[in-house]
């Protein structure tokens, strides 16, 4: 047992042992999760070869559908297309071609599968865009003021008919909307991204595109908006009791600066890894909405290509959604780690 | 004139059961006068209306809550102010420092900008001068540095700050816009013994600089008679005693306040040494002794109920060194297998736990959060770790009971090394139990006492019938009638009778020991003179023994035989309560004691080294 201590040591302003704990670096941290996401990455990579090899369907008897085609034909056509080689030769192909940027060729569309998705990767993020940005920012609204106002009129009607319409089918709301608006009314275009046949530039392409959007939007908006809304509710509720809110509101703050400045950026924390989780799922989900609405996106090309079945085509688009999921989840473990101060010393 | 006047001051909350509504009044007729640069203390229970009174003076209530009568904040009547200028009035008047140590900062800003946040509202009129950015800056600054912190500490955010750092920040917020009043809500609540000490200080000085009003409200009279001139103590919304400080701690008129009181054990003071208000120990080594020596002063230097000796006496007369194993374990499980047990009792001290050479480091921290450290516990002692968080005490009990595995050195259970597999730790585990601080994080919410106390012997596949077995531990841990509790869930119980069921889980086992995290820390102090009083009796009369983690010293001397101290991961000093306590040896043991807040306001009184010596 030492005496040794000196009387300074003993805690002279603060204990020393209080220090703060120490950030870890956000190099480190990204590097993590990029190392993550990568791994990831490769594992759709492989999945998504054999996973469509399951399916059932021959594609060359697809092709040659409706056309007279020998059996000698259809024979070249296989081997031409690789299908008579050992499925270890097409993976090992599919994986030299994948590493050069190639996504292999669709023989539905007798073009390269990359300049197919390159073709309708932009309407997609057009409307999957829009219509994220649109249910975000209503559902985040809608929780904090149902939040806010528990119990309220304003909060039981936004809980329950966003409910309802969450628990709608997708392509279901997308028909009826279609039949009512579009071929009843007349008041919105039916489908596609612009008037077949149009010649119009500038303002005007503008304006016949976002009308065309207006149904497919709407539809997509309507049956998501509604988990951004219960998780910022169900978050900002537990913030509602917190301590730091009563000292805000001993400071003087008004009410609605104690829930802007204080509980909503505490709120948000959690809701943000789930907005971009379903994000990515968002754009895989424009499959429904692109087929009811002719869309033509990547969803419209994945169900067409699904109904061949043309490999190569759906092993490129089911990468790219998949590449667009699991980016967006480093891009949430980025932000979270920025939203939240506690975090960067993980 | 008065600074604050509460006049018949009724706050009550309309509350909604199933029962129907109804209103469940906590401020019940309170009149209360504060005068400029007065210190009132506030004291009383959970549940008594003292921290409704506190926020009721800046009408922070939630909008249930009815007021009635008046509360006069210089010349506005706060019960009847309108919004607006309530808000003016809110942080400029009164401004309160809450518990910051736990959630009342917020977590994602800088506690400096929730510094000038508070400038920043308030720029009107006199603090127009704060709309500029640079005036709120130096202003920010001067008040870092009157509390205490370097400037740099304002760039934090609040989880980087110690509990100390925090409250000092909760201290400048609320001097910022230079309030009249000040407010303090258990502002020391959850801070260590040291840190509580420096914060105390800090606060009494800047009151006393800037002739505030302070309003202080606690749990624990100690720490009132410490700050404050004049205390008040609350019962059940009512004012049940007001009076001087020194007055009220040395001659309580009300019998709340002598429990109160009471639940703070003055260390020295005989009259609290192994004696709780519903339990005194029978002094157990001394029944044998009684007998032979037929009364006097008891060989273990606890005087005896008549004694009301001076202390200084003791040390040198108390000549039994069974003194420190001062239990014969009376029915044999602690002494069961070992060769020659049957004379072991009177032969002397029983090890049961051990460590030897015990160190613990974590990661690649460069020091050991436990560092070579020896200790025994013997059958049927208590024995009081103390120590401030930090200094490695709960890690070395996490160690002692195999839920962290040594760095170096040996965990001993009954003289044999403890072997880290599932097999053998598991019958260790039913032998040494673990009481944790918080009841109810420690409970199960959905299962009810009957399933929390039957899991430990379905677990370790215990013969005999399940319910005798429950009822038994759950009557053992005073509750009764046992079976009145089986169905009750957690929620249904007061914090004493949770952790009364917490420790009758670990009593069902039939254990040799008991290791207990901080147990009644997180108790209002009458219920805590209960739970201790049951650790005292099971050591009595079943002669458990336990190892008992606390930051208390009161604690110590109320039922344990034994402290050891712990510093920095290491063990500074050991030995009976008495030795250890009146007559400390060590630097920190003296800097522990010296930080006791005592009933007389002056902590040193309560250590006398020089009377012992």
């Amino acid at each position: 047992m030492s005496n040794a201590l000196s009387a300074a040591d003993l805690v002279p302003g603060e204990p020393a042992l209080d220090e703060p704990p120490r950030a870890s670096s956000w190099l480190r941290y990204a590097a993590l999760k990029a190392g993550g996401a990568v791994v990831s990455l490769i594992m759709v990579v492989l999945l998504g070869f054999f996973a469509f090899r399951i399916l059932p369907g021959d594609p060359v008897r697809s092709l040659a559908e409706g056309r007279r085609v020998s059996a000698e034909q259809m024979d070249l056509l296989r081997e031409q297309l690789g299908f008579n080689d050992p499925l270890l030769t097409q993976f090992l192909r599919y994986l030299a071609d994948l590493a050069q940027g190639r996504l292999g060729y669709s023989y539905t569309y007798s073009e390269p599968v990359l300049n197919l998705i390159l073709d309708r990767l932009g309407p997609t993020l057009l409307l999957t865009g829009t219509a994220a940005l649109i249910s975000v920012v209503l559902g985040l609204w809608l929780g904090q003021r149902a939040a806010w106002r528990r119990g309220s009129l304003f909060d039981r009607t936004q809980t329950g008919l966003a409910l309802v319409f969450w628990s709608v089918p997708t392509f279901w709301l997308g028909l009826i909307l279609l039949l009512v608006f579009g071929g009843g009314l007349h008041w919105f275009p039916t489908g596609g991204l612009v008037t077949a046949g149009t010649t119009a530039t500038g303002f005007p392409l503008l304006w016949d595109i976002a009308r065309h959007m207006v149904l497919p939007v709407v539809t997509m908006v309507a049956v998501v908006y509604a988990q951004y809304l219960m998780v910022m509710r169900a978050s900002l509720l537990e913030e509602m009791t917190s301590d730091y809110l009563q000292t805000a509101r001993a400071k003087g703050l008004r009410e609605d600066l104690v829930r802007r400045r204080h509980a909503v950026p505490n709120a948000l924390l959690p809701t943000v890894t789930l907005i971009f989780l379903t994000l990515g799922g968002l754009v895989g989900g424009a499959v429904t909405v692109e087929t009811v609405f002719s869309w033509p996106g990547l969803g419209l090309l994945t169900f067409q290509a699904l109904s061949a079945p043309d490999f190569p085509l759906l092993q490129g688009t089911f990468v790219v959604f998949s590449s667009i999921v699991i980016g967006m989840n480093f891009l949430a473990d980025l932000l979270y780690r920025f939203l939240d101060p506690r975090l960067r010393a993980a | 004139m008065a600074r604050l006047q509460l006049k018949d001051l009724r706050i009550s909350y309309r509350t909604k059961t199933e029962g129907g509504r109804g209103t469940v009044t906590a401020v019940d007729g309170v009149n209360l006068t504060v005068e400029p640069g007065a210190t009132v203390g506030i004291a009383g229970e959970s549940g008594s209306g003292k921290s409704t009174l506190a926020v009721s003076v800046l009408r922070l209530l939630p909008a249930n809550a009815t007021i009635e009568g008046s509360i006069l904040l210089g010349e506005d009547d706060i019960s009847t102010l309108s919004w607006g200028r309530l808000r003016s009035v809110r942080w400029t008047e009164a401004a309160i420092v809450f518990q910051g140590a736990m959630h009342s900062l917020n977590p994602v800003r800088k506690v400096r900008d929730q510094i000038a946040e508070a400038l920043q509202i308030h720029a009107t009129g006199d603090g127009a001068k704060y709309r500029n950015e640079a005036a709120r800056t130096a202003r920010v600054n001067e008040l870092l540095e009157q509390v205490g912190l370097p400037v740099a500490k304002g760039l934090s955010y609040p989880h980087e700050l110690s509990g100390g750092q925090k409250q000092r920040i909760m201290m400048a917020m609320a001097l910022a816009c230079e309030p009249e009043v000040l407010i303090a809500d258990e502002p020391t609540t959850a801070l260590d013994v040291v840190v509580q000490a420096q914060v105390l200080d800090l606060l009494t000085s800047l009151v006393r600089g800037r002739g505030l009003s302070l309003i202080m409200i606690s749990h624990d009279l100690s720490v009132l008679a410490a700050t404050c001139e004049r205390i008040v103590v609350m019962q059940a919304g009512r004012i049940v005693e007001d009076g001087p400080s020194a007055e009220v701690m040395r001659n309580p008129q009300h019998p709340h306040t002598a429990a109160l009181a009471s639940a703070f054990p003055t260390i020295g003071d005989p009259a609290s040494r192994l004696r709780l208000p519903t339990y005194t120990a029978p002094n157990a080594p001394t029944v044998l002794d009684a007998d032979r020596h037929t009364g006097g002063v008891q060989s273990d230097g606890v005087p005896s109920r008549t004694g009301s000796g001076r202390r200084a006496a003791v040390p040198t007369d108390s000549p039994a060194p069974m003194a420190v194993s001062p239990v014969p374990v009376p029915s044999a499980p602690a002494a069961g297998p070992a060769p020659g047990a049957a004379a072991a009792p009177a032969a002397g001290p029983t090890p049961v736990l051990e460590a030897r050479n015990l160190s613990v480091r974590f990661g690649r921290s460069a020091t050991n959060a436990v560092d070579s450290v020896n200790l025994t516990c013997n059958a049927g002692e208590i024995v009081a770790l103390v120590g401030q968080s930090g200094s490695g005490k709960t890690t070395l009990a996490r160690t002692l009971l195999g839920l962290q595995k040594p760095t170096a050195g040996e965990v001993l259970f009954r003289g044999e090394p403890l072997v880290h597999r599932r097999r053998a730790l598991k019958a260790y585990r039913r032998a040494v139990q673990f009481v944790l601080q918080d009841p109810t994080a420690a409970l199960n919410p959905k299962h009810s006492v009957y399933e929390a106390v039957a899991e430990g012997p379905r677990l370790h596949h215990l013969d005999g019938d399940e319910r005798e077995l429950v009822a038994a531990a759950l009557a053992k841990a005073e509750l009764n009638p046992p079976q009145k509790y089986f169905t009750a869930i957690p929620q249904e119980l007061s914090g004493g009778q949770r952790q009364r069921v917490v420790i009758a889980g670990a009593l069902a086992l039939d254990p040799e020991f008991l290791v207990a995290d901080e147990p009644v820390a997180s108790l209002d102090a009458s219920v805590r003179a209960g739970v201790l009083a049951l650790f005292l009796r099971l050591r009595c009369e079943l002669g458990l023994g336990a190892l008992v983690i606390t930051h208390d010293l009161g604690l110590a001397w109320n039922i344990a035989d034994r402290v050891v101290v712990m510093y920095e991961g290491r063990i500074v000093e050991e030995g009976r309560v008495e030795d250890v306590l009146l007559n400390p040896q060590h630097e920190y043991t003296r800097k522990l004691l010296s930080v006791v807040p005592t009933s007389t306001g002056s902590p040193e009184l309560s250590v006398q080294p020089e009377a012992a010596r």
